[in-house]
């Protein structure tokens, strides 16, 4: 399966398993490298999109006080 | 109502506030149901009996003592297992969180209801980690769709939409990442709300993907949608991804019609021309509602894709631990994909979320030139058990991923959609219709639906279909 980021799914689960630590075991190789092809044709659609290629805006918006005078204690767990 | 059966909640509420009958004889009732229902269907996995029996006494106290126990009075309302219950393992549909801690408190949305007057009475079943669309479960079975019982319910808020659907229980809440209420929705013949994301707090939940988690009702009319939905609103600094926003009255704005609301259906990467069942649907609400406009959501593709990566990334990120100790206690059907998305580069995930963000915009900008956004649920009815693919512009693609291919862009853009019923009289099943609105415009959403079951698009019991249900 191709893929613009020329990802060899096979060779990738090899290098990746012994890095992250994943016991994979044989028979489970096949539906694995399925999932990191899908994985890369959507990484490919994602890499496409029209977007100012000088921006990086992703953060989740971090408000530090958030919730100071709104706090609800009932809501505690 | 015989023995409440497929009642409302709002019909069993008024019923319990004026006294026609008690709490206690409602419980019982879907006590009763559940216990001959469930064994076909296999929505849930654990029910409170004397948790329940015990609260609904003490609800006809306080009836009994003139005091008003709120709107959701006597309603009894079952959770997805991802729901944290007190005295339980939140098991998230897994094998492996069995061995967990007894959770200590409810979710909030449980005692948010709860407050109102319901009565939870048990906790459903889902897809392993809410990792799924089919309601397949190697641990606990699969669940069942109640229209057909070797079909799938839809998942992975799957015994929530199989409950309602089957009559179990009146009211459920399910979560939502990439479609979880809205396709057991559409599969089961329910109504179901995604809120908008940030709306309902997540505290006391089970988490797939923080980045795009919302919870939300299921249940067998707009109303009742609407009645849940008041009764859980409201900021929580509990959830760091919570809105501090204003609550809106949606029951209020049921009965407000369709006036002044301007109309489109999604086209584009929406567009049905190789999917027929769901094309059928999208045509029978846009002709009750008079719809001809059409309008194309930019940046659909890239946002659905950017959604894929996120949720992968996410999901494998919080289960590393475990893939790393016990892959083999996984639900192969998730394994497989968990392991992968745990390997995936990092800047993949950033890129996603930069893409995230930036759909998010553009569909939010649409909303300045129509109100409402009418799209498919799913692409088609529910298959059959077992079914592994589905045919896509010609092309065999994976059926677990793509049940969500019209749901998985509406929640990566954040936006409040209402999954609205109708029958697909050529294969005697239900399917949904998305109705969307602009963020933080629920209202909206259920005052269509409501519109909408005026004119005859109702949750229908199954195995007692009238003729010509649809009547438009």
């Amino acid at each position: 399966m191709s893929n613009k980021t020329n990802l060899d799914p096979e060779a990738y689960l090899e290098l990746m398993q012994s890095t992250m630590g994943i016991p994979v075991r044989e028979e489970w190789k096949a539906g694995v490298c399925q999932h990191l092809a899908n994985a890369a044709r959507m990484a490919d659609i994602v890499d496409a999109a029209d977007l100012d290629s000088d921006s990086l805006e992703l953060a989740g918006v971090f408000e530090p006080d958030k919730g100071r005078g709104n706090a609800s204690t009932e809501d505690a767990l | 109502m015989k023995d409440f059966l497929f009642s409302s909640a709002s019909e069993i509420a008024a019923g319990v506030s004026t006294g026609r009958f008690t709490a206690g004889k409602v419980v019982d009732s879907f006590l009763t149901h559940i216990a001959q229902r469930n064994p076909p269907l296999n929505a849930f996995t654990a029910v409170l009996s004397e948790r329940a029996i015990a609260r609904a006494a003490d609800i006809d106290v306080q009836l009994a003592q003139g005091k008003k126990p709120g709107p959701l009075a006597g309603v009894p309302f079952a959770v997805k297992n991802l729901f944290d219950i007190r005295d339980l393992p939140t098991l998230a549909g897994s094998a492996i969180n069995t061995a967990n801690t007894p959770a200590r408190a409810d979710a909030l949305l449980i005692r948010r209801l709860e407050e109102q007057g319901a009565i939870l009475v048990g906790a459903l079943g889902m897809g392993e980690y809410a990792y799924d669309f089919t309601g397949e479960n190697a641990h606990y079975g699969n669940c069942a769709n109640p229209w057909n019982t070797t079909h799938m319910s839809g998942g992975s808020s799957s015994g929530s939409g199989s409950a309602v659907g089957g009559g179990l229980v009146p009211l459920t809440l399910g979560s939502d990442t990439n479609g979880s209420i809205r396709v057991p929705s559409s599969f089961c013949g329910i109504f179901g709300l995604k809120p908008t994301y940030g709306r309902l707090p997540r505290s006391g939940t089970y988490p797939f993907s923080d980045s795009l988690d919302h919870l939300g009702p299921m249940a067998r009319n707009s109303h009742d949608l609407a009645l849940a939905f008041d009764a859980m609103q409201g900021y929580s600094n509990s959830d760091h991804a919570c809105s501090d926003r204003p609550e809106i009255n949606s029951v209020e704005a049921l009965n407000k019609g369709l006036e002044g609301l301007r109309f489109a259906r999604a086209a584009g990467y929406f567009s049905l021309e190789e999917y027929p069942q769901a094309a059928r649907a999208v045509d029978k609400v846009c002709r009750a509602l008079d719809c001809t406009a059409e309008i194309e959501l930019p940046g659909t593709l890239e946002g659905r894709s950017a959604a894929y990566l996120i949720t992968n990334v996410e999901g494998s990120r919080l289960h590393l631990p475990r893939l790393r100790t016990r892959p083999q206690n996984f639900d192969p059907d998730t394994r497989d994909r968990f392991i992968a998305g745990a390997m995936l580069p990092a800047s993949w995930y950033a890129r996603a979320q930069q893409v995230r963000h930036w759909y998010a915009k553009k569909a939010g900008e649409v909303f300045s030139n129509v109100d409402i956004i009418i799209a498919a649920a799913t692409p088609c009815v529910a298959p059959p058990m077992g079914e592994k693919t589905l045919t896509i512009r010609g092309e065999a693609q994976p059926l677990r991923p793509n049940l969500g291919y019209f749901t998985q862009p509406i929640s990566a853009a954040g936006l409040p959609s209402c999954v609205v019923p109708t029958l697909d009289e050529e294969s005697g099943l239900p399917i949904g219709v998305q109705i969307i609105a602009a963020p933080w415009r629920e209202d909206l959403c259920l005052r269509v639906a409501h519109a909408l079951e005026q004119r005859g698009f109702a949750a229908l019991e199954p195995g007692a279909i009238p003729e010509n249900s649809i009547t438009v």
